[in-house]
């Protein structure tokens, strides 16, 4: 046999698996060939390394983790989960905790570089209008309490789509304006503070017409004409204790539609009015 | 694992399948010491080697009752710890037992510990060098090749278990064993040698 064969026996040789004959043979070639003679000390020597490594000890610790999981069993799935999600630890949780972090500066970055986030309307704007919807705008009108819901709105300015949702929460940001001008009772609050502002239509035979003896009647309460929009939207500015007989005028004029004038304010007894006044035939 | 060890690890396991806990840390105590070490000459690192230690038997725990009994208890169990291992180098890299081995802290750093092999002779290796060298060199090799030396030199399972264990043809494990050893042996010839 050839040193290469020889040497491919050689573990089993070691194992003592070889027949009587298979096993003289190696050893006759062993003691004449020096070069296999050596090829074999040095893989005896190599299983005899390999067979007196140390042991390392279980540390209490290990016992006592295995132990708890499986006393845990009943959340069998629970403990497969967390041993997923949290095993082995030196790897997982600071990966977990680097992906957190990213996430979190992800969603700063996200939140800071896109404005409309930060003052898009609160979801409770959505209940209010739902609750809108299933109220007559005179029965809201007679409860008086449109102050209250608006000064709980987050005004919209940004959102410019037409659609009709858009369109109600311009309108809740409006009614918010003027509510929190309202509650400041501040008579030169500018168009800036108030804007958007809400608005009043009044249905009338002759727009162009009423609109000038709507600016008369203002002037007549102590008021002002702020701004004209166009032949048939005012801007205009009242007192609030004037309030009400500015109502009683308009009724000789035409029809109030919407919102209906008395649902407009609930005047204090200090400080003025500012709204959008808009007429139509 | 003599047959009298089976007949107990088979008791017990019908009692951990029947509701006995207890049973249950009975074989833990009986074989996480062989599992572990099987783990830590398999990727190198002992708190690694630790985690797939406890998560093997949370499997083992979960799979008992599907145990047939047809291998040994500890066989089944190195079948189990076997393909965790595996699963675990893929997952990370074959590379992991040696670049583990290179941050061990003294205890257990192989690695650390080489001694020049060009070193004069009346530097000769003690046998904890030697130790360290080999280990070393072990988690050179293919974790198929490093599985079946472990098994066999280290850890003394036979043939027939190291068949079944890794789920091989007897005379796979005999081919495998011998290219496995010849292996070593050459990559540590010059510590040998020395």
């Amino acid at each position: 046999m050839r040193c290469e064969e020889i040497q491919d026996r050689f573990s089993a040789y070691l194992e003592d698996e070889l027949e009587a004959a298979e096993r003289r043979s190696i050893e006759s070639h062993v003691e004449a060939c020096v070069g296999c003679r050596q090829e074999l000390a040095l893989l005896r020597r190599t299983v005899s390394t390999l067979q007196s490594l140390e042991e390392i000890e279980v540390p209490p610790r290990l016992t006592a983790a295995i132990q708890a999981g499986v006393s845990a069993e009943g959340g069998s799935r629970w403990r497969h989960l967390v041993s997923r999600l949290f095993f082995p630890l030196h790897i997982k949780l600071p990966l977990e905790a680097m992906a957190l972090l990213l996430v979190t500066l992800g969603a700063v970055y996200v939140y800071r570089s896109a404005p409309e986030l930060a003052q898009a309307p609160l979801p409770q704007a959505v209940t209010e209008r739902e609750s809108r919807d299933k109220t007559t705008p005179i029965a809201r009108g007679q409860r008086g309490d449109w102050q209250e819901q608006a000064a709980r709105k987050r005004p919209a300015e940004k959102l410019r789509a037409h659609s009709k949702v858009e369109d109600e929460q311009k309108a809740l940001g409006e009614a918010d304006a003027v509510g929190r001008a309202l509650r400041k009772g501040a008579p030169s609050a500018s168009l800036e503070d108030v804007s958007p502002m809400p608005e009043m239509i009044l249905k009338t035979k002759n727009p162009s017409q009423a609109a000038s003896r709507v600016a008369n009647i203002v002037k007549r309460l102590g008021g002002k004409l702020l701004e004209k929009k166009g032949e048939h939207q005012l801007i205009l500015t009242i007192p609030a204790s004037a309030y009400p007989e500015f109502l009683a005028a308009l009724g000789e004029l035409g029809e109030p539609m919407h919102p209906p004038a008395e649902t407009l304010a609930k005047p204090s007894p200090e400080g003025a009015i500012t709204f959008s006044f808009r007429l139509i035939p | 694992m003599n047959s009298g060890g089976r007949d107990v690890d088979r008791e017990l396991v019908d009692l951990v399948v029947a509701g006995d806990r207890d049973a249950f840390t009975s074989l833990l105590q009986r074989h996480q010491r062989r599992i572990l070490n099987f783990i830590y000459r398999m990727v190198g690192e002992r708190g690694f080697a630790e985690d797939l230690t406890q998560e093997v038997f949370l499997k083992a725990y979960e799979a008992l009752p599907r145990f047939r009994g047809e291998a040994a208890f500890g066989t089944w169990l190195f079948r189990i710890a076997h393909n965790h291992c595996l699963n675990a180098l893929r997952r990370k890299g074959r590379e992991i037992a040696v670049t583990a081995l290179a941050k061990e802290p003294s205890n257990g750093n192989p690695l650390a510990q080489l001694p020049d092999p060009s070193a004069p002779v009346d530097e000769r290796m003690e046998q904890r060098e030697l130790h360290a060298v080999v280990q070393a060199k072990l988690a050179e090799l293919t974790p198929e090749h490093r599985a079946v030396l472990v098994l066999r030199d280290i850890q003394g399972l036979s043939y027939d278990e190291i068949a079944s264990a890794l789920n091989l043809e007897g005379g796979t494990v005999r081919s495998r064993i011998h290219r496995a050893r010849m292996e070593l042996k050459e990559k540590i010839r010059n510590y040998l040698e020395a």
